[in-house]
Order: structure tokens, then C-alpha cells, then sequence
């Protein structure tokens, strides 16, 4: 079967809706705004929530905002780092296909992803990827790693591209456009170590280390954004204002993207961490509803996908 | 036994080779030498790496440092000290080694100074094993060319400077 690739969160839905619907953990279950947006996302039939928390909380959370739990596995565990440990182990034991986190800290479900002994770990690295509609509403983008990698080495970037592929190939990219991302296009040694690590990405990229893909860098954002950006200052490349896949070179720029995506431009931003054996729904408490809806829709997709041609 | 020897000389003509020679006639062979000036315009510093029995380096030792050129003469075995060195390695370049390249430089902390089409330079300054450990590990991966400074040291604590006095 091949299917265009998903161009918008709407579109997303509806794919996500195509697979049956995936066994979710949610870890610290009880908040209003968890519970909602993951019985929205069950009524969608995008997953099937295991919720673990208080119990008598989360139900009576749900009889307050009217929300059916009737058909939903509720398991009793009241220490928020417990139950992301729970969460972990049911996708460690094959009960659930991905995890939610949900009043825990990012720290303590992310550690829980990593233990050693029940965690989901799958010898990569764990990555953040914040996925967002293009201005024009042409195309689903990707911007990593906002959340977990500060100050990546060299493989430690590779290992960030690979888990962008993997999502990008799910949404039905056939072959995503990589923009490794500096301030300038060319190679500043030593005071940018930046463009050396795009660089180096993007001779693997030509080389077929990334499979099917165009990787490009350095790239500044303007050129990867705005294609008369980059044909003005001459900057020819098939990724140059067609960028599918946003990598930043760390933390603090990839994060200042995303807010400003967020609280300036005033779009919507899903959100997964990848690298580990399931998806990691990873939802901010400030997330609109939308947002937390369009983050599990993706963990939905991305723990059962669709067959789609996309080359992996 | 190897010996680092940290010599403050005079920063004039033909020190090295009445230095060099003060080994050479012992049959000393000096495994790797760095001099440049001190803080001090008049007065370099050499830092000499031989190998020899205890004794003939203990003479060679001896000899030079009655030399009229020679400021001081100080045998860091039997002291503490920091010693590094710094390298230049260039090394062929391609997408499969791309990786381990960068591997091993992230581990020993090493930079890349320069990049082309076909090569790559990185800078590692460090302890001279940590150097060998580096080479190690690109060997396999095509040196195209190596650059050493041999050892610089300076002992570990308080030093005295030439014509001052300790308190």
C-alpha cells in the first residue's frame, strides 16, 4: 500500500486512525488534562491507555469532567517514579507498545526508559523530535533534539538523524530532506564546531550511511527554511528551502526553535522521544489539548505504522 | 630508565648543539627535544627525553650542565611534574571512517583543526600516552602525515625563577 505522506496534524489523525489502536502506558496518570487528552485520543481510537496513578484520583478525575473510563485498565500506583517504572515494564513485557508520560518529571520517565533491567532500552540513544505543520500547511516538519541531547557529539548527532528518519518514514516521507543546521554554510575550524559536524553528516549522507535521504550542512535556518533565501545567495541544494528534518546543533538552539515556533508563530508542536524500544509520548503540562492529542497520535503512528513505501 | 630533563639555558646560538652533544658523547640518544623562550627573553627552556642507565645519564647530566650555556639542569624523575605534548595528525578521510574518526577524537578530546576534500587534521595536546592511545586507535584508519612536539614539563609546585630568591 502507498500512501502520500502525511502533510498536517489533521492528516495525522486520520493516518493514525488507520492502525488499530496501540496499547498505551501512562505514567502519573492523574491530571485532568492527561486523562483528557488520552480518553479524546481512545475515543479517536488511537490507543488503547493503561492508566497508572492513584486510582480513586484518576477515576474520580474522570467522573468530574465526564470522561469514560469504563473500558480502561487503571493500575494502583501512587509514587509517580514508581509508575513510570510500571509504564516501562508493561513495554518491556510486550503489554503496551508505547508510554506516555504524565504529571512524573521528564527526568524520572526518562530514567525509567533506560533501566537496565525492565527499561526500553534498545542500544540507541534517546533523542526528542518536535514535529510541526509548515507555514503553508505543504508539509509535516521536524525539529530535533529540543529535549534531551544538550550538547551532542559528533555520533551522538548521527544517532539523532537516524531517530528523525525513523519518524519521518512513518509520516510517509520517502525520502526526507535533512538540514544540519550552523549559523553559516561553510566550514569554520575550529571556532564553529558546528560545521564540521554537518559537514561530516552530510559526506555519510551522500555516502548512503542515513539509507534513503538527502542530508545537507551546514545550512543556516534562513537557507533552509526559504528557498529564494538560499537561490538569492546561491546556495543550491535539493534540501535549501525544502527541509523536512530540522537538527540543531544543541539544546539551547533546537529549544529557543521550538518556543519560538510555539509562543511567537503561535503553532502547534507534537512532540515524541525516540531510541527506545516503543515511542515515548513526552507531553509539557502547558501543551494545549490539541498538542497532547497530536503528540499521542503520532506515538499511535509510530508504535503500529502504517505500510507505506518509505524506505527505512 | 627514561629521563625527562628540564633545562633552562641561555637563548643564544649554537646552545642546542653543545647541549646535544654533552649526551651524543655519552651515547645517549635524546629521544625527543622542545625549546622555546621563557617569560624570560634571554633564557629558554629545553625539554630534553632520553633513555639510558642511571649512571651514563647522570654523567651526560653533569657535563651539561657545567656548560656555560646552561642555567640549570633539573632531572624530573625524581620529581613530580606536568609534562604534555602536542600533536598533529592528518588522516585520509572518508564517509565509512567518518565515525570512528570522530569517536576517537571525542574520547581523547581531541579538535579538528582542518578539513578537506579527502583529509582531515586534528590537534591533540595531552600526556604523550594519551597521544600513542589516540594513534592507536586512527592507525588502521590512514595517517597521511604526523607532527609531534615531543614532551614540554615543568615541575609540579613552586619553581624558582633565575636570580630570584626563595622566601
Amino acid at each position: 500500500m502507498t500512501l502520500p505522506p502525511v502533510r498536517t496534524f489533521e492528516e495525522l489523525l486520520v493516518r493514525a486512525r488507520l492502525s488499530t489502536a496501540a496499547p498505551m502506558a501512562v505514567a502519573a496518570a492523574g491530571e485532568t488534562a492527561v486523562i483528557a487528552a488520552v480518553t479524546h485520543a481512545m475515543r479517536e481510537g488511537l490507543v488503547q491507555p493503561i492508566l497508572i496513578g492513584v486510582g480513586d484520583h484518576i477515576r474520580s478525575i474522570a467522573e468530574q469532567q465526564g470522561m469514560d473510563l469504563t473500558d480502561v485498565e487503571v493500575i494502583e500506583e501512587p509514587d509517580p517514579v514508581a509508575a513510570c517504572a510500571v509504564a516501562v515494564r508493561l513495554v518491556h513485557e510486550g503489554r503496551a507498545e508505547l508510554v506516555m508520560k504524565g504529571i512524573a518529571t521528564t527526568k524520572d520517565f526518562v530514567r525509567a526508559i533506560l533501566n537496565q533491567e525492565f527499561g526500553m532500552r534498545r542500544g540507541r540513544p534517546l533523542s526528542h523530535i518536535a514535529l510541526f505543520e509548515s507555514p503553508d500547511q505543504s508539509r509535516l516538519m521536524l525539529l530535533t533534539d529540543s529535549g534531551i541531547n544538550i550538547r551532542p557529539r559528533f555520533n551522538r548527532k548521527a544517532a539523532i538523524v537516524r531517530n528523525a528518519l525513523e519518524v519521518a518514514y512513518a509520516l510517509g516521507i520517502d525520502e526526507p530532506k535533512v538540514a544540519i543546521i550552523a549559523a553559516v554554510e561553510t566550514l569554520e575550524l575550529p571556532a564553529m564546531p558546528a560545521t564540521l559536524d554537518a559537514d561530516l553528516l552530510r559526506r555519510m549522507g551522500e555516502a548512503g550511511a542515513f539509507g534513503q535521504c538527502i542530508v545537507d550542512g551546514p545550512l543556516s535556518m534562513d537557507n533552509a527554511l526559504d528557498s529564494h533565501t538560499a537561490e538569492v545567495k546561491g546556495r543550491t541544494s535539493p534540501v535549501a528551502g525544502r527541509a523536512d528534518i530540522i537538527v540543531a546543533p544543541d539544546i539551547e538552539t533546537a529549544n529557543a526553535i521550538y518556543k519560538t515556533i510555539r509562543y511567537l508563530a503561535r503553532r502547534e508542536v507534537a512532540s515524541i522521544v525516540m531510541g527506545a524500544a516503543g515511542p515515548a509520548v513526552v507531553a509539557s503540562r502547558s501543551d494545549s489539548a490539541h498538542t497532547k492529542l497530536y503528540s499521542i497520535a503520532l506515538g499511535a503512528l509510530l508504535g503500529r505504522p502504517v505500510q507505506t513505501d518509505a524506505r527505512r | 630508565m627514561k629521563h625527562t630533563l628540564s633545562c633552562l639555558v641561555k637563548n643564544q646560538g649554537g646552545v642546542l648543539a653543545q647541549v646535544s652533544e654533552a649526551f651524543a658523547s655519552k651515547g645517549i640518544n635524546i629521544e625527543s627535544l622542545a625549546v622555546a623562550e621563557t617569560e624570560t627573553p634571554e633564557v629558554s627552556r629545553a625539554t630534553i627525553v632520553v633513555t639510558g642507565d642511571d649512571q651514563t645519564v647522570a654523567e651526560a647530566e653533569a657535563q651539561c650542565e657545567s656548560l656555560d650555556v646552561v642555567i640549570r639542569l633539573e632531572d624530573l624523575a625524581s620529581a613530580e611534574f606536568h609534562a604534555r605534548e602536542l600533536m598533529l595528525v592528518k588522516l585520509r578521510v572518508a564517509p565509512d571512517t567518518i565515525p570512528s574518526i570522530m569517536q576517537a577524537s571525542e574520547m581523547f578530546q581531541a579538535r579538528v583543526i582542518g578539513m578537506s576534500e579527502r583529509t582531515i587534521t586534528i590537534e591533540l595536546a595531552g600526556e604523550h600516552r594519551a597521544l600513542d592511545g589516540f594513534l592507536k586507535m586512527v592507525k588502521s584508519l590512514g595517517i597521511v602525515a604526523l607532527a609531534r612536539s615531543g614532551l614540554i614539563a615543568v615541575s609540579v609546585g613552586d619553581e624558582e625563577l633565575p636570580g630570584e630568591e626563595s622566601n
